[in-house]
Formats: structure tokens, C-alpha cells, sequence
């Protein structure tokens, strides 16, 4: 599955982080409470550039040998102009 | 006319030569002139009375207006149909004219059926497709949303072709550590549809798989005939993951198109629906940081400015009022220089008065003295000849006239007088000078104490900080060592604390990866500095 809780998703936590800036730049916020935002504002950016860096970057396709399936590496040919019968299993 | 008579039997009726046929015989002998005779043909007309037997043969009336004929469907044949018949369906058959001969019955054995007029495909599109609707699978409020940010897309299509190359080639520019899981199957034929069904199951099970791609590339509509599969169909509603359905081209319109939760035109357009651009969210990502790293030193700026003013203004106030103190010293000073020296200036001139009187009496100095005697000496010689009579000596009278006016001490008295008021003006003068320029160096001081009342800064949530060894306070992190006793002084109270991490930091809220803003990871002795 994905995220495991709603709120630590990329585009909550990206716009937590908008508001948050908003707030500090028209906000009449005192010293503790800036810097209170600015940490809280700090962390959601670290956990939305995780976000981008989670996936793999694995390329791969499943191989049926018998009932088992197996993942291995796959590259697309290069050729465009390859038919689309498909390979079957 | 008489009955005809039939022909004389000597012979069992069923034995070769019998003059008599056996309905069996007849039956068998219809049987074979019809096949020989029409054989296969192509009929058109109506279905009615159909009836699926169990078996899987159909069977059915064909009409029109003035004849029917029965019909049947062998399971075989049966199988192959496309579209599903149904009574009141004008159809175009290929069939065999045969004779049934335990019914009496002539029956076309048919091979092939067609809707007549429109294409079996085409109609047995419109036919799920009706069916499917009314049963809600299109539905709008069916369908869900993809994934912002899918970790693994799931794909099933052929290995091999275009659709697959473009797809890897476009999800990979488009978010470089992007994950792929090809499901690999026949997109065409009979045998494509349960290996699409397979492979859209076998994707469902991955956990880490977070959205679907299923489609292929451009063909004619027998080609995608596939994506017009029931089983297709209810196998994209069942998925737990979202369904993006990528078959053909823009044109292309199948029953997975209308099941799927968003419709792609083609494969390439998948790709590009399924995953944002990585480079755009990091751009806007990084956008955020900065505008937030920037709005916090502005607001720290302000604080520091508030803090500055309000002490700027006790500063002032402070210096006012000693000023005001000083000032008003100032004019005591004045105003007793102003009482004093006109009375000295007064004693002055008064001893000058007593001494200009006294010098008709007495020889203060030699030249008044002298003044005193060339005068007495000419009055004495202007009252002789006065005596002596006036005439030629007129002359001489006048000029001796001059003489003593211009030897008359008289004069000389204002010009001392005026010196010494001069004088005493002087002393004034510089004595409130020496005044204004320790007033002046008071303000001077005052001005150096423009130091931030600490008061206000503690409020605020500055804190002082001192090094218990030494009582001083600190300002720099250099000063300090690991397990340094500290006290540091807060608006209230005091906390005594041990120095347990120690950091460079120009920037006081600078952000990286390495260091917390409360930087205490158990550092050696001397810890590294970066400069």
C-alpha cells in the first residue's frame, strides 16, 4: 500500500508546509512561536524530499515458472516496431 | 376412378428390391437431396423461440414473413459468437439444410451467425456495454483517484513493442527513480483476455504497487477485441488499485475505457497521467524552503529591531532625564555665575571708583602721577597768564587748551574700567563653556549606553548565558569545552546545565542534514569545526 498515514503524504505535507510559510511571513508571531514554525516547517520539507526519494527505481516484470512467480530486471527493447502479440507466460 | 392399387409385394418390405420405401428410407433419402441439392447456404432472417440448451447448443426458429424454419447451433460453433443473439434479432446465417429425421423436420445446422446490418463485433459491444452500464460499472462516483505520488506502477501489456518502450522511456524521464512492475501477456486472440485478467490479479497482490496501467498499442478493432472482454471488464472493477486503461489511439474506445477509473488516449499518455514531473516538485519543494528560511530571519529581524527600539527609547528616556539633571545644574551654575560676577565686576569697579578718586589725592601710579603734575604745572601757568593779560597769548592760551585735554587722566579711567569688564566677560564666558562641554560629554556617555536593557531582551526569550568557572558571560562557542558547568539566566529563573554538543553556526537557524537546531550528539573533546 502506500503512504501509511494520510497525513504524511507528498501533497498534505507540501501544502502544510505553503501555510506554514504564509503564516510566518504575514504573521505578527513572537520569538518562540517563529521559531516553533520554522522547525515544524523544516521537518515537513525533510518528509516531502523523502517522499520523492521513496521509490526504487527498479524496473522489472513478473515470470510465471510453473505456479510460482518470479521478478527479474526488465528493459524494453529498442526497437519501436516490435509486434504486440505479446509473449504469453 | 378407381383407388390406385399398390404395387404388388412379394417380398419383405425392407428388403433390397421391395417396391415400398420405409419412412426411414424416405426420411434418409430427403436427407441426402437436400444436402446435395442446397447444401450450405446463407439465410437471413429473424430469431424467435431461442432457446440455450444446457449442453450449450442453441437452438431457434428463423423467419420472415411468410416461413419459418427451425435452427440449431452447436456448442462449438455456438462459442465463437461475439455478440449475443436474441429474439427479434434480424441475423445473416451460414448453415447446412438437413433433414431431421426423428422429428420429420427440416433444420439448418448453422455454422456462423451475424447480426444483420451492423457488425457482430460492433453489436456485441453495444450489448455489454448496455449491460454493463445498467449494471453501474461505469459509474463517475466509481472511479478513484490515482496516486500523487505513485511509488510502483503496475503494468500489463506485451513485453515487446512500442507501447511498452514508450511507456518505461516516459515514466523514467518524467520521475528518474520511478518503480516498474511489468505483468507481461498477450494483448490479442482469444487467449489474451485471462492472462490480462491474470495479470491484473497477480499486480493486485504486490503490496507495493500503487496504480495500474493496462492497455496496449494502435490496431484494428479485431486486434483490441480483447479490452472488450466481460471478463477484462469486471477484472478492472475489482481491482483494489486504481485502473488507468491505455489501449490504442486516440480514437479507440473500449469496454476497459468506460470500467477503468481514468481513461488514457493512448500508452504514452498513461505514463504521463500516472506520475508528476520529479524535477517540478522539487523546484517547488525547494521554493518553500527557501521562502520559509527567508521569512523567519525577517521576522527575527523585526524582533531584534522591536527589542532595539524599546531599549533605544528606555535608553533615551534614561539619558533625558539625566541630561534634564545635568541641565538643570547647568543653570544653577549659570544663574550663581550670573549673581557673582556682576557683584565682583561691581567690587571691581567700585575699588576702581575709590582708586580713579583716590588718584586726585594720591599717585596710584607714575604716569597719573605725572599726568597729575603736567596738569597742575599747566593750570598754573594758565592762570598766570590769565594774570598776566590776554592778546598775543590767546594763541598759546588755546593751544595750552588742547595740551591739557589731551594730558586729562579722565579718560584713561572708562578704558580700564571697560578692560576689566572685558575681562570678567571672559571668565564667564569660559566658565560656561567648561559647562556646555561637560554637559556635552554627558550626553556622549549617555549615548554609550545604548546597550539593550536586558530586561526586555529576557522578556523577549533571550537568555544570558555564563560560564560558572568564571563567572563570565558567553558569547562564543569557542570559549567553551564538553561538560562545561553553565548558568544561564532566563527572564525567570535561572538553569544550571552542562554543555553536552558544541556547534559553528554563522547563521543561527541554519538547517542540514548532519545537525538539529539543539545540536547534542555526544561529540570527542575537541570536537571539528567546519569554518
Amino acid at each position: 500500500m502506500t503512504d501509511s498515514a494520510a497525513e504524511l503524504n507528498f501533497e498534505t505535507s507540501l501544502e502544510k508546509l505553503e501555510a506554514i510559510v504564509r503564516k510566518l511571513e504575514e504573521g505578527n508571531l513572537g520569538l518562540d512561536d517563529s521559531v516553533r514554525l520554522f522547525e515544524e516547517g523544516m521537518g515537513l520539507f525533510k518528509r516531502c524530499r523523502e517522499k520523492l526519494e521513496q521509490a526504487e527505481a527498479r524496473i522489472e516484470k513478473i515470470v510465471k515458472e510453473g505456479n510460482a512467480e518470479t521478478v527479474v530486471p526488465f528493459a524494453p527493447q529498442a526497437s519501436r516496431s516490435g509486434d504486440e502479440s505479446g509473449s504469453g507466460l | 376412378m378407381a383407388a390406385r392399387t399398390p404395387p404388388a409385394q412379394d417380398r419383405a418390405a425392407d428388403a433390397p428390391g421391395s417396391r415400398y420405401l420405409t419412412v426411414t428410407q424416405l426420411s434418409e433419402r430427403i436427407r441426402g437431396t437436400l444436402e446435395e441439392t442446397l447444401g450450405t447456404v446463407w439465410v437471413v432472417g429473424e430469431i424467435s423461440n431461442l432457446h440455450r440448451a444446457a449442453s450449450g447448443h442453441i437452438y431457434f426458429t428463423l423467419k420472415d414473413a411468410n416461413a419459418q424454419m427451425r435452427c440449431a447451433m452447436w456448442k462449438f460453433a455456438a462459442k465463437t459468437l461475439r455478440f449475443r443473439p436474441d429474439n427479434g434479432l434480424e441475423v445473416v446465417c451460414l448453415g447446412k439444410v438437413s433433414y431431421f429425421e426423428g422429428r420429420g423436420e427440416v433444420q439448418l445446422i448453422v455454422q456462423e451467425l451475424q447480426p444483420k446490418g451492423v457488425g457482430a463485433l460492433q453489436l456485441a459491444f453495444e450489448q455489454l456495454k448496455k449491460k454493463l452500464t445498467e449494471e453501474g460499472l461505469f459509474d463517475q462516483d466509481r472511479k478513484r483517484p490515482l496516486p500523487f505520488l505513485p511509488r510502483r506502477v503496475g503494468i500489463v501489456t506485451s513485453d515487446r513493442g512500442a507501447a511498452i518502450a514508450d511507456m518505461v522511456n516516459i515514466l523514467t524521464r518524467r520521475y528518474p527513480n520511478i518503480s516498474i512492475l511489468l505483468y507481461p501477456c498477450r494483448v490479442q486472440g482469444e487467449d489474451a483476455p485471462p492472462e490480462i485478467v491474470a495479470g491484473i490479479r497477480a499486480l493486485n497482490l504486490r503490496a507495493d504497487v500503487d496504480v495500474l496501467i493496462v492497455g496496449r498499442g494502435g490496431g484494428s478493432i479485431e486486434d483490441l477485441w480483447a479490452f472488450n472482454d466481460e471478463s477484462v471488464a469486471r477484472a478492472i472493477a475489482a481491482s483494489r488499485l486504481p485502473v488507468v486503461s491505455a489501449v490504442g489511439h486516440e480514437t479507440d474506445f473500449t469496454i476497459a475505457d468506460f470500467v477503468a477509473d481514468l481513461r488514457a488516449p493512448t500508452p504514452s499518455a498513461a505514463a504521463e497521467l500516472v506520475v508528476p514531473v520529479k524535477g517540478e516538485l522539487q523546484f517547488k519543494l525547494d521554493r518553500q524552503r527557501q521562502s520559509l528560511s527567508a521569512a523567519l530571519n525577517r521576522r527575527l529581524e523585526r524582533l531584534r529591531r522591536e527589542v532595539s527600539r524599546e531599549a533605544e527609547h528606555r535608553l533615551t528616556l534614561l539619558a533625558a532625564e539625566r541630561l534634564s539633571r545635568a541641565g538643570q545644574r547647568l543653570d544653577l551654575a549659570e544663574t550663581s555665575l550670573r549673581q557673582v560676577l556682576p557683584r565682583r565686576v561691581e567690587r571691581h569697579r567700585q575699588r576702581l571708583d575709590l582708586a580713579g578718586k583716590g588718584l586726585a589725592y594720591q599717585a596710584p601710579s607714575v604716569r597719573v602721577q605725572r599726568s597729575m603734575e603736567r596738569y597742575d604745572q599747566l593750570l598754573g601757568r594758565f592762570q598766570r597768564l590769565l594774570q598776566a593779560g590776554f592778546g598775543a597769548q590767546e594763541e598759546r592760551l588755546r593751544s595750552l587748551g588742547r595740551d591739557l585735554r589731551a594730558a586729562s587722566p579722565a579718560p584713561r579711567l572708562p578704558l580700564a574700567e571697560g578692560r576689566l569688564l572685558r575681562l570678567s566677560e571672559k571668565l564667564e564666558t569660559a566658565a560656561r563653556a567648561q559647562l556646555r562641554s561637560a554637559a556635552e560629554s554627558l550626553n556622549l556617555q549617555g549615548g554609550v549606553l545604548r546597550t539593550l536593557d536586558p530586561e526586555a531582551m529576557l522578556r523577549r526569550g533571550y537568555s544570558i548565558v555564563t560560564r560558572v568557572k568564571n563567572r563570565r558571560v558567553v558569547t562564543d562557542a569557542h570559549q567553551l569545552k564538553m561538560g562545561d558547568l553553565l548558568r544561564i539566566r532566563l527572564s525567570k529563573g535561572t538553569v544550571m546545565s552542562t554543555v553536552s554538543g558544541l556547534q559553528d553556526s554563522l547563521d543561527l537557524f541554519a538547517m542540514d542534514e548532519s545537525s538539529s537546531l539543539h545540536g547534542s550528539e555526544p561529540a570527542p573533546a575537541n570536537p571539528q569545526r567546519e569554518d
